[in-house]
């Protein structure tokens, strides 16, 4: 499995345009984000040094992952990093809409303004501000902020935490939360090879095992509660619900297309934002806490009922 | 989502200058009011192929209230998320096949319990509740009225409350657990006669 998308985007993202009919105009864009950051990391190789150890013996993380608790390892980031890289995708995103400039800018202007009034490290919860305060004082969209944040916080996390996230005992549990982030999965995929339900963390890419007929975020087993739809023509992505919690998340059936192991699941996310924004149409709302549909949709939609 | 008027009014209003994944090319609208009818609402069933002794985990796909699929449980014990030829086409049981092979939901399909009256020529729909009275009552009434206490052997009384009017089969498509409990039930009421489906 390629955690840190080190290489594979490309195919990924080839891939994703055959199987996703709206993902065509904006595969360039995606490719190029994920083009600058690799370019960013092969530059800076000192940057996001993976965590060798855990923060527990392997003993008692074993004996966590048994009684599906999860670690909730969630370190802090270099602040330099992390502002250099949504400085990188904020050009990315004038370099394909240059109408953007002058909300993007603002951005951008505000981010070196964190950056000069943080510590060296950051943590996730000052992060979590920081994207608070974005969305409060810019015009930046929430879809577009969950996509920047979300696309820098796991470049780095996926290569701090790739280490232990091989050598966790992940077999061992089953819990709905990330093992070992503790994140709360947006997505996740049915193995070609038996049908199994994997979810993938959107933060460290850490994947596990979940019962394919249970809720990851309140762990109800009602059947009848629990069900998925699809659409017509795009039936590789599966919307799961919880009539209980009134959660989805996204599945992907990686039987369509067979092929296990390297897929990153996040561009297949990207591709089928389409069915985010069906979701909350449905009455669901994003079990992860990503809000990837900008309420502007929403607005329409109500305008067309 | 609730959306009041007002939160509508300064939704519209915010949204006119926003940069949105849409102002990359990331659309989100093709799901949009004016093609609901796409959506296919499926739920899963995870339930036991009725095949053989093995008693292999399937997850039935059921849309509108028809089966669409049936594959093999990843999560269950016995077979990991395979199954049998057989067992892969479960879903056509509850079909039939029409001219030109066109499967159709099978009309004679048993959704209700059936009862046929000591007598009559033919049957009747009932409820669960009422043939489940009905069955634990004869169950009852044949044990109490052929209960043996104890028999005769060589002259000597020996104790052996039994049975010997119902017999108790067992099923592959329990838990080992259950089953235990069906022993265990059908040893309490004096019944001797106990066997199991699983031949294979």
């Amino acid at each position: 499995m390629d955690r840190v998308w080190s290489d594979g985007y490309n195919d990924e993202i080839d891939r994703c345009q055959k199987y996703y009919c709206n993902f065509k105009e904006g595969a360039g864009f995606i490719r190029d984000v994920f083009s600058v950051l690799q370019d960013y990391y092969q530059k800076n190789p000192g940057k996001a040094m993976p965590i060798a150890n855990l923060p527990l013996s392997i003993d008692k993380a074993t004996d966590l992952m048994r009684k599906d608790q999860s670690l909730v390892f969630r370190p802090e980031i270099d602040r330099d990093l992390f502002c250099d890289l949504l400085n990188l995708s904020c050009h990315q995103i004038i370099k394909t809409n240059a109408s953007l400039n002058n909300i993007v800018s603002d951005l951008k202007a505000k981010t070196e303004a964190f950056r000069a009034t943080s510590d060296l490290s950051i943590s996730l919860d000052k992060i979590e501000e920081f994207r608070e305060t974005l969305l409060s004082e810019t015009e930046i969209g929430n879809d577009l902020l969950a996509f920047l944040f979300s696309i820098v916080l796991s470049s780095i996390y996926r290569r701090l935490l790739e280490p232990i996230s091989e050598v966790l005992r992940t077999d061992l549990y089953e819990g709905g939360d990330c093992p070992l982030c503790g994140e709360k999965p947006h997505y996740g995929m049915l193995k070609a090879e038996d049908g199994a339900k994997y979810l993938d963390c959107w933060l460290c890419g850490t994947r596990w095992m979940h019962a394919r007929v249970k809720c990851p975020y309140c762990s109800n087993e009602e059947r009848e509660e629990l069900g998925y739809f699809t659409i017509d023509e795009e039936e590789i992505c599966r919307v799961h619900y919880c009539q209980a919690c009134c959660c989805y998340y996204k599945i992907f059936d990686t039987r369509q297309f067979n092929a296990d192991g390297g897929i990153i699941l996040a561009i297949h996310n990207l591709a089928s934002l389409e069915f985010d924004l069906l979701a909350r149409k449905e009455g669901f709302s994003s079990g992860s806490g990503l809000e990837w549909i900008n309420e502007r949709e929403i607005v329409e939609d109500y305008r067309k009922d | 989502m609730q959306l009041t008027r007002r939160s509508f009014l300064k939704l519209t209003g915010a949204a006119a200058a926003t940069a949105t994944l849409a102002g990359v090319g990331l659309k989100q609208s093709s799901a949009s009011a004016a093609e609901p009818l796409r959506v296919k609402y499926t739920k899963e069933y995870p339930t036991t192929c009725t095949f053989c002794g093995v008693g292999c985990g399937v997850i039935c796909n059921v849309r509108d209230g028809v089966i669409v699929n049936a594959e093999g449980d990843p999560g269950h014990p016995i077979n990991e998320g395979t199954l049998c030829s057989k067992g892969s086409s479960h879903f056509n049981i509850s079909y039939i096949f029409k001219e030109k092979g066109k499967p159709e939901p099978n009309p004679n399909r048993l959704t209700k319990p059936l009862y046929r009256a000591p007598g009559a020529s033919s049957y009747e729909e009932k409820e669960w509740d009422e043939v489940l009275d009905m069955i634990a009552r004869r169950v009852k009434e044949t044990r109490d009225s052929n209960y043996v206490e104890s028999v005769d052997v060589g002259g000597q009384k020996v104790t052996v409350n039994r049975t010997e009017a119902i017999s108790w089969l067992g099923s592959a498509f329990c838990t080992d657990e259950e089953n235990y409990l069906f022993h265990k039930m059908a040893r309490a009421m004096g019944v001797i006669n106990i066997d199991h489906c699983a031949r294979l």
